[in-house]
Parts: C-alpha cells; sequence; structure tokens
C-alpha cells in the first residue's frame, strides 16, 4: 500500500517540472537578448532541477496509474508521452552542457511535449471534455433553484434562457434589428420593427411567434445555424408573456398548467432534462473492471452500455449457454453498474435471483417464459429500485402479490401467461394505485373477413 | 538436375514471386500510413475528442453491443413496408369531398406540370372505395378495410402528410430505406445494427422477411450495407422451408466434421490477417463463427411451429406456407429474442386497376384482410409482453396513390385503381416511445396536397433514429473521404408524435 502513498504525490509533483521546465525555456529564449544575457547561466540549473522532478513525477504517476482506475488508453499515451518528455529535458540539459547548436529546436520540442502530456493529465483528471465545456453552451451550466415558488419568474427562469440563446446577437455588444433583450427596459422597447412583447398575450407577442415559426422561415429565431430553444424553454417564455411578463413577479404567484409546473420542478433537481434522464440514476459509477467485463462476455452474457458517457449497463443473458451459478456471481460483481437486466427464456432459477441481492441499482428485470415462481418473487424486495417487471410465461401466482407489493418504485408489471388471479390483481391495483398492471390475453374477434376474400365490389361509400 | 529437384526448384520460385506480387506498393504505403504516421499522429491527438468523426467498427467483434449518443426509448424496430404502394385513400385518409367529385373530369389545375406514370390526359376523379369510421378514445379516422387495426388506433401514431420525390417503385423504395434513390448507400437497418450492434451474439442483428410473392422492386439493396462493412447487411430469412439458404450441413457432413473445417478456415484467415492486417479479414473470421452459431440458433428462433395455438389464432397465421402473418408473428419471435432491427416487406399492393387482384375495391380489400389481423395481434402480443415500450413498429410504404381514377395510355382501365402518388401518403409507427392516438399533418380535402405537418422520408429516418438514442445528424460515417449519414443532408424529427 506503500506505493499508492508514493502514487498520490503524483499531483503535487507533476506540476513541479511543468513550471520549471516552461520557465527554463523562458530563461533560454529570453537570454538571447543581448540585455537579458546574463540569464543564461540559470538555463543549465533549471533544466537539471526540472528533469530531476520530472523522473520523481514518472515514478509516482506510474504508481498512481496501476493503483487506481482511469481511462486505460489515455494513460497509456499520457504515460509514454510523460517518460518522452523526461527523457527530453535531460538530453536538453546534456545538449545544452554539450553547448548543441540547434538548442532552440530541442527546447520547443520539450515545450510542445510538456503542453500535449499536461494536456492529457487534465483529461484523466477532470474528464475529457472539461477544457472546452464551457465554450459549448448545452444543458450543463443550468444552475439549481432549491424552491422553485419563491424565485423570481423573470430573473431564475427567463433571463438565463435569453442570456444563453438570444443575447450573443441582441445584447450588449451586438443589436441585430436594433433589439436588445438584455435589459428590462430593452425588452419592452422592442426593434426596428416595433414592439416584441406584449403581455398577457403571448399568441400576439413577437418574440414567441418567432420561435414558432418553421426553422426553413428566414424570419424564424434563433437563425437555423444557432442553437435553438427546446421546446421546454418556449413553454416558458411563453408562460411567462401569458402571465403578464412582470419582471419582480414570483413564480408561485403565477398561474401553471401541468406542463409548465413539470418543466418548473425540473429545476430544483439541476437537471433541464429531468423528464427525460430519470432512467439513469444520478450518482456517478466507475466502469466496470475488465477483468469482470471479459468474464462475462466469456459467458456469453452480453453487456450493453446504456448510454454514451455513463457506466451504467443492461445485461442480457440471452446468449448465455449454459447458465450457472457462476454467471450470477460475476453478475453480482457489477451491482453498481447493473440498470437493466434481460433474463427472459434462460434456464434461470429461483435461487440465482438471490445472488443478485446485491443490485440495488436495478430498474428493470425480464424473466418472461422462465421457471421463476414466488419463491424467486419472494427475493425481489432486494431490488428496490425496481421500476419495471416482466414476469410473463412464468410459474407466479396470487401468492406472489405480498413480494410485488414491497416494490415501492414499481410502474409496471407484466402478468401474462402467470396464475394470478382476478381477485389478486384487484388486491394488487388497491395496494399500489400507480402501478400500470398488463395481464395480457388479448384476443382479437374473428371476423368473416379475415378468412374470406373479396371476389367483387362492396361498395357502400359514404 | 532431376526432374523432381526443377520442379521443387520452380515451385520454390513461384511461391517467392507469388510472395512479393502480394506485397504490393499500396500495401507498403498503406502499411507505412496506417502504421507508423498514424501511430504518431495518433498519440499526438489522443487527448484531444476526435472520436466523434472516427467509425465505430470493431473488426473482431462488429455486432458486439454499442451505446447510443443519448437514452432512446426503443431498443428494436420492427418495420412493416407494403411494396407497391397501398391507397391511402382506402385505408387511412377519411376525404368525404371526394366522394362527390367521382367521376367528374380532373380539373387542370391538378394536372398542370405534374408527371405520372401511367396517368394521361385527363383522369377522372376516383371516390373512396371504403367506408370510414371514428375509432378509439383519439376519434382517428379509419376505413371498413382496417376492422381489426381500429381497435388498437390509441396506440398508434399515423403520419397523414408523408411526401417524396420519387414515383417510381425502386427508387421510392431506395429513398425511404438508404436516404437516396440512387444505389450504394446502407440501409436503415444497416445503420441502426452498425450503430448499436446485436444483443445475441447467435443471430444477425437485421434481419429481413419478404412475403406476397417477390422481393421489393428495388431488390436486395433496400436491406444492403452499401459502405458500411458488409456484416451490417439485412440477412433474409424465409418463412417456408430451410429459413437461410444453405443453413443445413449438406449430407456426409455432420457437425464435428463442419467446425473442423471452419477452424481450419479461421486459422488461414488468422495467418492472413497477421501478414496484411486487413480488417476485414477479421470480420470474415468472425462472420464464419457467426454463420456456424447460426445454423443452431436460427432454425429454432425461426420456426413457428412451437408457438401455442391461441398465438396462431391472434396472428392468423398459415404455419408450413410463405405469408405475411406468419413473417409478422416471426418478426415478435426474433425482437424477443434481442435481434435489432426486424425488416418485413409485403408484396402487391401496387394497385392500378389493371386487374381484379389490382383494384382498390377488391385487391386492396383482400391485401388489406391479410395484414390487418396480424399486425394488430403483434401490438398486443408486444404489449403483453412488456415490448411494445421498447420496440417501435412502423408501418408505410414507397408512396401512396392518386385521387383520381388511373387511365393508363389514356384508356379505360377494366378495374378501378389509382396511379402512383408521391405528394402525400399515410403512414403510421407505433410503441418504442411513440404518442398513440396522434395524427400529424393534413392534406387537402382530395388527398392530393399536404396543407399542414409535411413529413419527408428524411423525417422518418431522423425519427426512428431518435427513438433508438441517434442525433440523426451526427450519426455518420465516413467513406472516401467523407462524412455520410442516413438523412443525407435533411431530416428534422417529428417531436409531435413522440411521447
Amino acid at each position: 500500500m506503500m506505493s499508492v502513498f508514493i502514487g498520490r504525490f503524483h499531483p503535487v509533483f507533476v506540476h513541479l517540472p511543468i513550471g520549471i521546465l516552461l520557465f527554463a525555456a523562458l530563461l533560454f529564449f529570453v537570454s538571447k537578448k543581448q540585455k537579458f544575457a546574463a540569464v543564461a547561466a540559470a538555463v543549465a540549473p533549471a533544466l537539471a532541477v526540472g528533469s530531476f522532478f520530472s523522473i520523481l513525477s514518472c515514478i509516482t504517476g506510474y504508481l498512481l496509474s496501476i493503483s487506481d482506475a482511469y481511462n486505460e488508453s489515455i494513460v497509456f499515451k499520457h504515460q509514454w508521452l510523460g517518460i518522452a518528455t523526461a527523457i527530453t529535458s535531460i538530453v536538453c540539459y546534456i545538449a545544452h552542457q554539450k553547448k548543441f547548436k540547434y538548442m532552440g529546436v530541442l527546447i520547443l520540442v520539450l515545450t510542445a511535449l510538456i503542453i500535449i502530456t499536461g494536456h492529457n493529465g487534465g483529461n484523466l483528471t477532470h474528464g475529457e471534455n472539461y477544457l472546452t465545456a464551457s465554450l459549448s453552451n448545452t444543458k450543463s451550466d443550468k444552475k439549481v433553484i432549491a424552491n422553485i415558488n419563491e424565485a423570481i419568474v423573470y430573473k431564475d427562469v427567463i433571463e438565463p434562457i435569453l442570456a444563453a440563446k438570444c443575447y450573443s446577437c441582441h445584447g450588449d455588444s451586438k443589436q441585430k434589428g436594433k433589439l436588445r433583450l438584455d435589459l428590462p427596459n430593452y425588452i419592452m422597447q422592442g426593434g426596428e420593427e416595433g414592439k416584441v412583447l406584449t403581455p398577457y398575450q403571448p399568441g400576439s407577442s413577437e418574440l414567441i411567434n418567432r420561435l414558432l415559426l418553421p426553422t426553413s422561415n428566414e424570419e424564424h429565431m434563433p437563425p437555423k445555424e444557432k442553437p435553438q430553444l427546446t421546446k421546454d424553454e418556449v413553454a416558458l417564455l411563453h408562460w411567462w408573456i401569458e402571465s403578464g411578463a412582470s419582471f419582480t413577479e414570483v413564480v408561485k404567484n403565477t398561474k401553471q398548467t401541468a406542463a409548465i409546473k413539470g418543466v418548473l420542478a425540473a429545476f430544483s433537481t439541476g437537471d433541464a432534462t429531468a423528464t427525460e434522464q430519470t432512467q439513469l440514476p444520478a450518482k456517478k459509477v466507475s466502469a466496470i473492471s475488465s477483468d469482470v467485463l471479459s468474464a462475462l462476455t466469456k459467458e456469453g452474457v452480453a453487456i450493453i452500455p446504456i448510454v454514451n458517457g455513463s457506466n451504467y449497463v443492461r445485461a442480457n443473458l440471452i446468449g448465455v449457454e449454459t447458465l450457472s451459478a457462476q454467471t450470477f456471481q460475476l453478475l453480482s460483481k457489477i451491482s453498481d453498474q447493473l440498470l437493466q437486466l434481460n433474463a427472459s427464456f434462460t434456464a434461470i432459477k429461483d435461487e440465482h435471483l438471490s445472488a443478485l441481492s446485491n443490485c440495488k441499482q436495478l430498474k428493470q428485470l425480464e424473466l418472461n417464459g422462465t421457471t421463476i415462481s414466488n419463491k424467486g418473487l419472494a427475493s425481489l424486495d432486494a431490488f428496490e429500485n425496481l421500476e419495471i417487471l416482466s414476469i410473463t410465461q412464468t410459474k407466479a401466482t396470487a401468492e406472489g402479490i405480498s413480494s410485488l407489493t414491497k416494490l415501492k418504485n414499481l410502474k409496471k408489471v407484466y402478468l401474462y401467461k402467470t396464475s394470478f388471479t382476478n381477485a389478486a390483481i384487484a388486491q394488487l391495483k388497491q395496494k399500489m394505485p400507480g402501478l400500470r398492471i398488463d395481464t395480457g390475453g388479448y384476443k382479437l374477434p374473428i371476423l368473416v373477413t379475415d378468412t374470406t376474400e373479396a371476389k367483387a365490389p362492396e361498395i357502400k361509400t359514404n | 538436375m532431376t526432374q523432381k529437384e526443377l520442379h521443387n526448384q520452380r515451385l520454390v520460385k513461384e511461391a517467392q514471386k507469388a510472395v512479393m506480387q502480394q506485397h504490393t506498393r499500396r500495401h507498403f504505403i498503406k502499411e507505412s500510413a496506417m502504421g507508423f504516421g498514424a501511430l504518431a499522429l495518433g498519440s499526438l491527438l489522443g487527448g484531444c475528442n476526435t472520436s466523434s468523426s472516427a467509425n465505430l467498427f470493431d473488426a473482431t467483434n462488429p455486432l458486439a453491443p454499442k451505446a447510443p449518443p443519448f437514452l432512446g426509448k426503443a431498443k428494436s424496430v420492427i418495420y412493416l413496408h407494403m411494396a407497391g404502394a397501398p391507397s391511402q385513400l382506402e385505408m387511412f385518409s377519411y376525404k368525404p369531398e371526394l366522394a362527390k367529385l367521382d367521376g367528374l373530369d380532373c380539373p387542370p389545375s391538378l394536372l398542370n406540370g405534374k408527371k405520372f406514370a401511367f396517368i394521361r390526359g385527363v383522369p377522372k376523379m376516383l371516390g373512396p372505395q371504403a367506408s370510414f369510421k371514428q375509432y378509439g378514445e383519439s376519434g382517428i379516422w379509419l376505413s371498413e378495410n382496417l376492422p381489426h387495426l381500429s381497435t388498437v388506433i390509441d396506440d398508434v401514431a399515423v403520419l397523414q402528410a408523408v411526401t417524396t420525390d420519387q414515383f417510381n417503385h425502386a427508387p421510392a423504395q431506395l429513398l425511404m430505406h438508404t436516404g437516396t434513390p440512387r444505389l450504394g448507400r446502407p440501409s436503415m437497418g444497416s445503420w441502426v445494427t452498425y450503430g448499436l450492434g446485436s444483443e445475441n451474439k447467435n443471430l444477425p442483428g437485421f434481419v429481413v422477411l419478404t412475403s406476397g410473392g417477390n422481393n421489393p422492386d428495388a431488390g436486395k439493396s433496400v436491406w444492403g450495407s452499401g459502405f458500411l462493412p458488409s456484416v451490417y447487411q439485412g440477412v433474409q430469412c424465409r418463412s417456408e422451408g430451410d429459413p437461410v439458404l444453405f443453413i443445413k450441413d449438406p449430407a456426409g457432413m455432420d457437425r464435428d466434421i463442419r467446425k473442423a473445417s471452419i477452424d481450419a478456415i479461421n486459422k488461414v484467415n488468422e495467418e492472413s490477417y497477421t501478414e496484411y492486417q486487413d480488417p476485414e479479414t477479421l470480420s470474415r473470421i468472425s462472420q464464419y463463427e457467426l454463420a456456424y452459431k447460426m445454423q443452431i440458433s436460427v432454425p429454432g428462433v425461426m420456426d413457428i411451429s412451437t408457438e401455442p395455438e391461441y398465438i396462431h389464432e391472434m396472428y392468423g397465421t398459415r404455419p408450413g406456407e410463405s405469408c405475411f402473418a406468419n413473417n409478422v408473428l416471426l418478426a415478435r419471435k426474433l425482437v424477443e429474442k434481442g435481434v435489432r432491427f426486424v425488416q418485413l416487406f409485403d408484396w402487391g399492393w401496387d394497385t392500378h386497376g389493371d386487374s381484379a387482384g389490382n383494384a382498390v375495391d377488391i385487391g386492396l380489400r383482400n391485401k388489406c384482410r391479410k395484414i390487418d389481423r396480424p399486425i394488430t395481434a403483434l401490438l398486443q402480443d408486444l404489449k403483453q409482453r412488456g415490448l411494445l415500450d421498447e420496440t417501435l413498429v412502423v408501418w408505410g410504404s414507397e408512396f401512396g396513390r392518386t385521387p383520381m381514377q388511373e387511365n393508363r395510355e389514356g384508356k379505360t382501365m377494366p378495374f378501378k385503381g389509382r396511379d402512383h402518388h408521391g405528394e402525400a401518403f399515410s403512414m403510421w409507427m407505433a410503441g418504442g416511445g411513440i404518442k398513440g392516438g396522434t395524427t400529424y399533418g393534413e392534406t387537402d380535402e382530395i388527398g392530393y396536397n399536404i396543407v399542414n405537418g409535411k413529413v419527408e422520408t428524411f423525417d422518418v429516418q431522423a425519427t426512428i433514429l431518435n427513438q433508438l438514442g441517434f442525433d440523426h445528424e451526427k450519426f455518420t460515417y465516413e467513406s472516401q473521404g467523407r462524412n455520410f449519414r442516413l438523412t443525407d443532408l435533411s431530416g428534422k424529427v417529428i417531436h409531435d408524435i413522440i411521447a
């Protein structure tokens, strides 16, 4: 564990060679000027000290990389670029001592290596998009409003939308169409074509109408090559104007439709797309270790990442040739990441489910066409986040109800071809009123036309 | 030198020459460009996010499941294509005004500047050859030709104003499925399989089933892989006889010999890969392995006789025959087993009125009877299995039909038929995060032109990709020096039909 401890000094040591070597480079180029020739003497010691710390950084960095989970491909590049930097710095030092003729080129190479390696290292700790994320104005900088009802409609809800989507052309620096939207008096004043907003009348407010034109229309705002307002954002602007376009009104004093309430509720979670993202838990998890992943793949388990940029997965057991306790042991190792499990039409047994009891994140479980019975259902209560359960064509019966009612987050359950009695279903409905229950068994009436052919027109047009 | 020595010497020379010929200038440049250059450049650019433009093809495991860029609602797609173009005016598009015009000459305003496939001169208007009623809570108008579908219409979103600029079957089918009326681009199913891979390593990711006696006019190109690696092309299966041609081992070849021979071939291919580093070789190896596994898995999943009787009754199947109902049941089975994209083509909807089978009041009625029950059963069966929420079902065709009666070569036709009409036709989608019980788009009172809610073929594709978790503008593949996408340079997601 000593190696881990030493490895964690990497972030401390790593900044020394960056600073010292870049400073050495600066000294080197500055010393070319007659006026600063005196600093030339400092180049060699700076290079020496920088090289020393770059070697130290390499060692600590290596220890850190083997102890913690990082993106392997970036680590690989960072590691070798780091080593290259250290070697180059030593070469620089030696070359400098030997009065190498093209010293400037070497120093430039060293500078480039430091910058690239440093950028790579930054990506490792802060994430690949850290540097540029602030440039692309996506949903990321949506701020959290703890109590949306007390928030001021204009300042907290409307102004950020205008700032993100309108200010670049209708603000302080640019006023296309002589319109500014960055201050209340400018908004009310309008642009060269007159007022853009009529309080209480969103329908006759140009500010809304322009947003609603098809993007192909020249008059559509924002111009089609610029970031567009989302449906929710348009709805919020509409709601603001409809409630009088006040610049001081508080949210709770306005009339809100159900749709607006939903959009506003998303503000308190800080997630603009809260309505869409409910499928993913807010907690970030680490990636599945490559050993476990390859063991699962070897078993025939398909591990499907749910969405780019997240480590949550869905597992499908359809390709497993011989399902054994070992398969489920391996699955229990990905309990943090496992969101959906499809074991339909496999040889999964009741006892296998209890081996998965640590899979607390599980949201969707499909067990269609298996021999799962009430015994298996009894171990479902471990899956406290379960939302969707499919147990069609299984041996589950009415007694299984008690297991289902323990699943507080259950939203949908599919019970087609199970032995749930009507009384049991009614009981389930009563206990869990929000639950969508599908017992299937849909019948299509047999119609004469299903099996006969029309020979002549049967005309009865209306 | 003996004869034998001479012979051996010649063999050695030939072998040496062959090796030299194989190592061409092209190989050298490719290897050095890919080898040294790419390695150096790649590691330098590594810190920057270049993955967006890179192709996602992993030659060793091309069908490995992959994550979509954003959370999609649908995991798989069942696309039902009625090849030949059914008449929207006898199925989804209620036009009472057209009935009043029945038998009258078509006004010149509708004909000026228009090109038709067969109509010449001045045709007569043809009233709807079916009666319509409103169904479901949504009150969507449907014709008497779809009595079963009317019971589940609240699960369906009808697009009433789809449009295409093609008026012949083959190019219109290509436009609908590949994004261009010309040959050579990958089909929708190939794009989806390329982007998402397959959940079942023993089955192909993209399966095609045809019925009605013919393949669609555009042929196999409508499920081709274009410039995508060939592993993503649709695998055509049959519901009669062997599900895939040559799937059985030939007489005298048992499973062990087959395995041994595939292993031997793959070994040679592996050696060839170590020598030339061509990723298509790895693709070939995995294809052989998939084919071997499919010999076991496909006959099982393609056998509908194991389904219980009530399911057969529900779908109205005819086991042992080749028919649309059987294919629809198979589609459900395939999706249940993790197949990503199932594409059905049903041929025989080209109702020109040249025969009773092609009359909108006779043949079309019978075609409707053959699809109405199985499609409704599919929606209900998916629903009761918990699959409808994650399976997008699309019904459509390459274009629609004219409100005028066809007068081929200016003559009166023996039966009531309609000509090809690309300006406006109907499609529908259900499941997979689609808002049921909605209609989108409107045509004029005779169903000739679009009034609002126009949907282009690209919009349909963009919406399908959106439901699977793709931004159609960013889902690209680099080929011949530029990035291509399914929707080419157009396409808007139809947000109004999304739940």
